[in-house]
């Protein structure tokens, strides 16, 4: 089964967009998967991806032979979700990208298969590209999209909304990223060794690579990240 | 000026008289929440439990608005199960989804229990020792309920002085689904010194143990899984 988690997120924001907008209104069914995944353009193995993601998320649930259901009170948790997050200052951001990306991405290490690995190679080439053609806002958009390429591959659902959050997070820095085009090239060597380490399904040393991508991200942003001491030898 | 002063003082009225209301309603919920919450940890209120916003509230004693704004809460925590045309109900988390959660919370609170140890305010340990006698009390009186859901708020509590919104948001919904999941446990459960090892973990926070702090909440947590899966 061919999964693109490129696919998967922008069906999923496409999605959240139309809830938002109240294209769906709480109780009502979505439409059936099929004529669903047709409205898309996409197949219907990426739509149910999706639906996982936004059922995490508390958007929707899946009722067993019936459909899915639009929920009420979770869209609106769903704003305060991203409240607790846009509120947040940078350096709490990166305090909790340091808390949990190191260990999603030792999981990923584990559980990823050579296809996905593929997927996430070709996201960092489109990031070479974008390097050598000094198209930054090209760039920072590699960047951002191997970061949810990267999480989607969780196994872990409780994740997904955290990851989720961080994304956003890291879009809102978006124009921080961009203006410092000079630090591209440092954050495609560091994801491209955090590459190595989850093909070689090194747990261990993908952890370590992408705490020292988180490190080195808060120096660029002139933060200097309270961690605390033997956080470093977890 | 007469006019514009007259205008002024009847948009105040009003608007102190919604303010007061709305500050009554926050101060209702919060007062009705934790006893919804007991009831829930007690199992007197069940996954196989039939009720409705109406019948929540008669039991209660409240409107259905403010036991509404209750089960909100409580599905923002993963406790209760909102679906647009059913009546609400009690999640019933299954021993992978425990076991991911839990998980989750390890890591988030082993980071937030070693940024509490660096700044400590007098204020905060005082609460968090008053949310400690509050659990000891419910614990020598048998209050199941209580002392469960004290028990997680004395980790809420910890993550909120921290300060770090994000992390504190996300462990608030790792925490209330570990205690159904403890309430929900087949076999009989010891939590009748949760409250001992908070005690400890304050003591070594206002000493700025760091890492007795650290291995004091690991093997409280150990203790968790341990009862959880029976390990």
């Amino acid at each position: 089964m061919i999964t693109s988690s490129t696919v998967v997120n922008s069906v999923v924001e496409k999605l959240r967009a139309a809830l938002a907008r109240g294209q769906w209104r709480s109780g009502d069914m979505l439409p059936g998967q099929r004529e669903l995944a047709e409205q898309l353009g996409i197949s219907r193995p990426s739509l149910r991806e999706a639906v996982i993601v936004l059922e995490t998320l508390g958007l929707v649930r899946s009722m067993p032979g019936k459909g899915v259901v639009v929920l009420e009170a979770n869209l609106s948790d769903s704003q305060s979700h991203d409240s607790a997050v846009a509120g947040a200052s940078l350096e709490d951001v990166l305090q909790l990208r340091y808390t949990l990306e190191p260990f999603i991405v030792g999981l990923v290490a584990q559980s990823i298969s050579s296809k996905e690995v593929g997927q996430l190679r070709l996201t960092l080439m489109d990031m070479r590209e974008a390097l050598e053609a000094n198209d930054s806002e090209a760039g920072v958009n590699a960047y951002i999209e191997f970061h949810e390429e990267l999480f989607t591959l969780t196994s872990n659902p409780i994740f997904q909304s955290v990851v989720q959050q961080t994304s956003n997070a890291l879009k809102q820095s978006a124009d921080v990223l961009r203006n410092s085009p000079e630090h591209l090239a440092e954050r495609l060597e560091e994801s491209e060794a955090m590459v190595r380490a989850i093909r070689s399904k090194n747990s261990a040393q993908a952890s370590a690579e992408m705490r020292r991508h988180i490190l080195r991200e808060s120096q660029r942003m002139g933060i200097e990240l309270n961690i605390p001491d033997d956080h470093m030898h977890n | 000026m007469a006019s514009c002063a007259l205008n002024s003082q009847h948009l105040t009225f009003p608007v102190t008289l919604r303010r007061r209301r709305a500050e009554e309603k926050t101060h209702l919920v919060d007062n009705i929440y934790p006893r919804v919450f007991d009831a829930i940890l007690e199992r007197r209120i069940d996954t196989d439990s039939r009720f409705t916003e109406a019948s929540l509230g008669q039991m209660f004693g409240v409107n259905r608005n403010i036991i509404r704004q209750v089960l909100a809460r409580l599905s923002q925590q993963q406790v209760i199960l909102l679906l647009p045309n059913h009546r609400p109900q009690v999640a019933a988390p299954d021993a992978e989804r425990t076991r991911q959660t839990l998980h989750a919370r390890r890591l988030t609170e082993s980071t937030l229990i070693r940024l509490a140890c660096q700044q400590p305010q007098s204020t905060q340990l005082r609460h968090l020792r008053d949310l400690v006698a509050r659990e000891r009390e419910s614990a020598e009186r048998g209050l199941r309920g209580p002392t469960l859901r004290l028990s997680g708020e004395f980790h809420l509590l910890l993550a909120e002085f921290v300060g770090n919104v994000p992390l504190a948001w996300f462990l608030g919904s790792l925490v209330p689904p570990i205690s159904l999941a403890i309430a929900q446990c087949e076999v009989p459960w010891n939590d009748h010194d949760a409250w001992q090892s908070h005690g400890a973990i304050v003591d070594a926070v206002e000493r700025r143990d760091v890492s007795a702090a650290v291995r004091l909440m690991n093997t409280h947590l150990d203790k968790l899984e341990k009862q959880l899966f029976q390990t």
